[in-house]
């Protein structure tokens, strides 16, 4: 079968959400808008869907557009969210599933927007926290980033934009009741999670050509892996033709990732 | 005879008597439905010290206004140039420190708007900034209460006022009432916050055409200070439901800014007319034409 990173990302993405799903992302999420749309074609006819900036609730905007932001989005949407929705949605657990990427990621799934190196002196200076405080109230929180390396996966970030906890830390009581946080983590080489007992990242599994080792050597801290380690199931024919024939008919997912 | 009196005035009377250090809040997400014409006239009538309240998604306008030595401090949810990349000025000015940040978040901004337009003392928000480092950076911002009623933790966040709003719509009656196509972000937050509004508009339309439909008027016209015909007064952004943005004009943008040659963008794209005539006849009516929708 052939298929980009992006598009095993997305439909592995897209395994993730379930039938009763809400979900949102922030702008600049093709990925996870392709899987979300994937997932109600296929599995999750009752999923809704909502993109930041546009406000565009079960949008059908026939290709994939750079951001969710741009109004064209509304094109066959059912809704038009104002800003206030979308931050009530997030304050109130109305979002089960959200998609989330920074520009560091630590080991209990914190999220980085804000920069690099000491706040006092960043070595760079990233565009800020946005909605990633809601980490903590997205009931579920699935992470992707289009990258894999040790700048990327740090044992803890130089700033906590959106929270991971380990289990049990101080700081885990803030965190509303219906809120698990971050679950999984996608990215091009393999998929993570945070079933241990601390809550630790793990490796779930390593995508096919990838291997266990390539993925800790390229993880900036020790990964809780198991004696075997499965190899994430590849994207289905008919998966791919949705996404290339009904989703992503401009292409996006196949220039989107090296 | 008495007659209703028209908002309607020049981009530089709208804008004139903005004194330095006054706090500026523009519309919009993105690149969508930026008042891109108000805030090029703001950086030609050189008003300096800015302090910038920005929507939670901000970019372009803020890194231009940074480009232009025009800001002193900068509320930060997201100031980014989205699928171009960071924002090369805000970047620069934040790890320089030549600009004061107020570190905030999406929650916390929109929230202190809705504060200051609703004439909220102060909004208690759950405690889930405990959480994140904002309140280490930023402990002015995210006072810790005791909620009265349950005895638990909760955050309060002040009022944020600006002193001017800018706002753009596809289509503004004379007396300030305004359409966007693309439905309402906040502005009606943003209006009720400010203690002054002026508006810009592709199409100036008479009542007539709002009171033929006023339920699809996004923001009332007394809310509305001034009002000015600002044809592409989003460009190179997108102006919803009228123009798509000018991918190609961004990168151009981001060229001069990535190299630091902000000022020689705006010596030529801004500075060089009165209005954006300069900015708008350096693209060809084709090009122009290919941004138009339908």
């Amino acid at each position: 079968m052939d298929y980009t990173a992006a598009e095993l990302m997305a439909v592995a993405m897209s395994r993730e959400l379930r039938d009763d799903d809400f979900g949102a992302v922030g702008a600049a999420s093709q990925i996870p808008v392709c899987a979300m749309r994937l997932a109600q074609k296929t599995h999750a006819p009752n999923l809704w869907y909502l993109y930041g900036g546009s406000g565009a609730v079960n949008s059908k905007a026939l290709a994939v557009v750079e951001s969710t932001a741009d109004y064209r989005n509304l094109i066959g949407a059912e809704y038009r969210a104002p800003l206030q929705d979308i931050i009530d949605f997030e304050f109130t657990g109305k979002f089960t599933v959200g998609f989330l990427g920074g520009m560091q990621i630590d080991q209990y799934g914190s999220v980085n927007m804000v920069c690099i190196g000491d706040y006092a002196k960043p070595v760079v200076r990233g565009p800020g926290t946005v909605g990633t405080v809601f980490t903590s109230s997205f009931r579920r929180v699935v992470l992707y980033v289009q990258h894999h390396n040790p700048k990327l996966f740090v044992p803890k970030v130089d700033f906590v934009s959106g929270p991971g906890v380990a289990r049990g830390a101080p700081a885990d009581r803030f965190r509303p009741s219906w809120s698990e946080g971050p679950v999984v983590v996608v990215t091009p080489l393999a998929i993570m999670d945070f079933n241990t007992p601390d809550r630790r990242m793990r490796l779930r599994s390593v995508h096919p050509g990838r291997s266990v080792e390539e993925v800790q050597a390229q993880t900036g801290f020790a990964l809780a892996i198991d004696a075997q380690v499965p190899t994430t199931k590849e994207p289905t024919a008919e998966e791919i033709r949705i996404i290339r024939e009904e989703i992503d008919t401009s292409g996006v997912l196949r220039q989107l990732i090296d | 005879m008495t007659h209703r009196k028209s908002k309607v005035c020049s981009l530089a009377q709208a804008l004139a008597g903005i004194a330095d250090g006054a706090k500026i809040i523009a519309a919009g997400a993105h690149y969508n439905n930026i008042p891109m014409a108000l805030v090029r006239e703001l950086i030609r009538q050189r008003v300096k010290g800015i302090e910038i309240i920005p929507t939670p998604s901000a970019g372009l306008w803020v890194d231009m206004l940074i480009g232009a030595g025009a800001v002193s401090k900068v509320h930060v949810s997201y100031i980014g140039m989205e699928f171009l990349g960071l924002a090369p000025n805000f970047r620069r000015a934040a790890e320089s420190k030549a600009i004061v940040i107020e570190e905030k978040d999406e929650p916390t901004i929109f929230h202190g708007l809705r504060a200051a337009g609703s004439g909220l003392p102060f909004v208690a928000l759950p405690p889930l900034q405990k959480m994140t480092d904002l309140p280490k950076v930023n402990p002015q911002t995210y006072r810790e209460i005791i909620d009265p009623f349950t005895g638990e933790l909760a955050i309060a966040i002040a009022p944020l006022a600006p002193d001017i709003a800018f706002i753009h719509f596809a289509k503004c009656d004379p007396y300030g009432n305004g359409v966007s196509i693309g439905g309402r972000h906040m502005e009606d937050i943003i209006a009720k916050a400010s203690k002054r509004v002026i508006v810009s508009a592709e199409e100036i339309v008479s009542t007539e055409e709002i009171t033929a439909a006023p339920t699809r008027t996004t923001l009332p016209g007394v809310m509305v200070d001034a009002v000015v015909h600002a044809p592409w007064g989003c460009y190179p952004g997108t102006c919803p439901g009228v123009y798509g943005y000018d991918r190609a004009h961004l990168e151009h943008y981001y060229e001069f800014a990535r190299k630091g040659q902000t000022q020689a963008y705006l010596d030529r794209y801004v500075f060089g007319s009165d209005g954006d005539a300069a900015l708008i006849n350096s693209v060809s009516k084709e090009h122009l034409a290919g941004l138009r929708l339908g």
